[in-house]
């Protein structure tokens, strides 16, 4: 009788163990069913839209603190790609100011403009004119990415004139050629007129080309 | 005192300066090309979705360029992902011919903080096609495709006609080989009516020889307009291009050897043997690891090419490629030096280059002196 009943709770948690198993590939089969395109019988009638997409991968550079080293008028940061920045008579730091990276992740081919807010003598107002420096630099991360360019990898005075510097006419979106680098330079005056904080936008237009 | 604190507000300053703001990973806006043909007074509406704008991200949405003035929106200002509708009335009469561009721009609105922010502003294109007044076609495009050689080669010319008026297009295509004409296609006459456009294609089903060839497409509808087009022939050919040719005694060097696909298609497992040799004895013998090369492609080949018990002095290598049961020879010299030769090679290059800017330097200032001279007396 005690066997019996034993072999009675056996059999129930058998059952339960079965009927859990079932539900669970049931389930299973009915999701990988749901994610299948064209699994219900028909036409499919898919529509590629044409899109444009900016994305950047790498948006921050910094210098830290640091100042122009004694006896010099000024000092020049500059980025360098995936290396580390790079600082010519000051003693900021480098080691997290690398490159920005865009890329065009939509479907069709995008021009790339740069504009500022400021020019260099707006953000220092060097009391020589002379003294400063605020320009970028935009290199192709893989090769062919930035098409029909003649500004592409010369240092450029940064442009807040509406539009901003074309750097590249035809910003590619095929795979393995739609990244690029958009380094910065910047050269702080000893004599800046302006004291205190300051600050610009950037800003990195894509508009679609065919 | 005065110069003290403002050295400190501007060390503040420059710690602000050098930190740049973070921006929303992505702006991206659909659909991102319409093309449209002109109409006097014609309207029409377009819906934008802005993509990965983050949720609390405000944008602005603005029309630039060609017919800018006549676009109205439903919404310009914009929070995270969300969509709008463009209304466009285009006028009676349009200025400009041809193709005028119309973007509708999504920019990313930043309040100004500390620092160098940046911000995406991204722009889909409205091509709006103004006809040109009486007829007037233009070469949308041009193609012609690599082949091997005796293998099919197919000419496509898309014209478009943008003028008022049909045309009646007569196309060719000239084929040259080292600037000799050596071929030339005709297509059949064919009447492109306005604002339509038109394909010819034709198959030259027995190809051309091996070769570099340039195709010039030529319509005349009145007027003659021409595109060119670069296109090659290939031959079951791998080319060895370049190689190392100074190594360093009593080491392994590596030897590259830098080889190029003529043949239009893939070939897989190309790999070299390198005999080297002095007055006819074998001096080494290395294989290099297999490649794929794809077509038209340059590869290099990178084998080990051991000077650990030779001697310095001149020395031939015997290069040969293997590929598709195909082999390509060629013998070229090689040189082995001592480590001390190359660095006595980089100091006289040096020593050179400084001695010449010391001489122009010197020269510089003799003149300038002489010229100073002269404006004394």
């Amino acid at each position: 009788m005690r066997a019996n009943n034993l072999l009675f709770i056996f059999l129930v948690i058998a059952i339960i163990f079965v009927l859990i198993n079932i539900s669970i590939t049931f389930i299973k089969i009915y999701n990988f069913k749901k994610d299948l395109i064209g699994y219900a019988s028909g036409y499919v009638n898919i529509t590629i839209n044409t899109l444009i997409t900016i994305n950047m991968s790498r948006d921050t550079v910094n210098w830290s603190s640091g100042m122009i080293n004694s006896s010099f008028g000024n000092a020049t940061l500059y980025t360098s790609g995936e290396n580390a920045g790079i600082v010519l008579r000051g003693n900021w730091s480098g080691a997290n100011a690398k490159a920005f990276i865009i890329e065009n992740i939509g479907n069709v081919n995008s021009s790339l403009s740069i504009q500022t807010s400021k020019n260099a003598h707006d953000f220092f107002n060097s009391t020589s004119s002379s003294n400063e420096e605020y320009m970028l630099n935009v290199t192709d991360k893989e090769i062919g990415s930035c098409i029909n360019s003649s500004a592409l990898g010369i240092w450029q005075d940064v442009n807040k004139t509406s539009g901003g510097t074309k750097f590249c006419s035809q910003f590619s979106f095929r795979k393995n050629s739609n990244e690029i680098y958009i380094d910065i330079l910047i050269t702080v005056p000893s004599d800046s007129g302006n004291v205190g904080e300051q600050f610009d936008t950037i800003t990195i237009i894509g508009d679609a080309v065919n | 005192m005065k110069i003290k604190k403002r050295f400190f507000i501007m060390l503040i300053g420059i710690f602000l300066i050098f930190n740049f703001n973070n921006v929303s990973a992505y702006l991206g806006l659909t659909p991102a090309l319409i093309e449209v043909d002109f109409k006097p007074g014609f309207k029409f509406f377009s819906g934008f979705s802005v993509l990965g704008a983050e949720a609390n991200q405000k944008l602005k949405v603005y029309a630039s360029g060609d017919f800018a003035e006549y676009v109205k929106f439903d919404k310009t200002e914009l929070t995270g992902s969300e969509s709008f509708t463009a209304y466009v009335e285009l006028p009676e009469k349009a200025e400009k011919p041809g193709k005028n561009r119309l973007y509708i721009k999504v920019l990313e609105v930043k309040e100004e903080g500390s620092g160098i922010g940046t911000r995406l502003e991204i722009g889909a294109l409205i091509l709006i096609k103004v006809p040109y007044p009486g007829k007037y076609a233009e070469i949308k495009s041009f193609s012609v495709n690599n082949a091997n050689s005796k293998e099919p080669v197919s000419f496509s010319i898309e014209v478009e006609s943008l003028g008022t008026e049909d045309i009646v297009t007569d196309a060719s295509v000239e084929v040259y080989s080292d600037n000799k004409l050596i071929d030339e296609i005709n297509f059949p006459v064919k009447i492109i009516k306005k604002q339509t456009s038109e394909t010819f294609t034709k198959i030259k089903e027995k190809g051309y020889e091996s070769g570099v060839y340039n195709a010039t497409a030529i319509v005349n509808y009145e007027n003659v307009i021409k595109a060119e087009k670069i296109f090659k022939i290939g031959t079951l050919f791998v080319d060895v291009i370049n190689w190392s040719s100074q190594f360093l005694k009593g080491k392994i060097n590596p030897f590259n050897i830098e080889i190029e696909s003529k043949w239009n298609n893939d070939i897989e497992n190309v790999y070299a043997e390198v005999n080297v040799t002095r007055d006819g004895k074998l001096a080494d013998y290395f294989k290099t690891p297999s490649v794929k090369l794809n077509r038209w492609e340059k590869a290099i080949l990178k084998g080990f090419f051991n000077a650990e018990e030779l001697e310095t002095g001149k020395y031939k290598a015997d290069i040969k490629i293997f590929y598709e049961g195909e082999i390509t020879e060629k013998n070229v010299n090689i040189e082995i030096i001592n480590e001390k030769t190359q660095f006595i090679k980089i100091i006289a290059i040096i020593i050179g280059i400084v001695l010449a800017i010391v001489i122009i330097i010197y020269f510089a200032l003799r003149r300038r002196k002489n010229e100073k001279k002269q404006r004394k007396s």
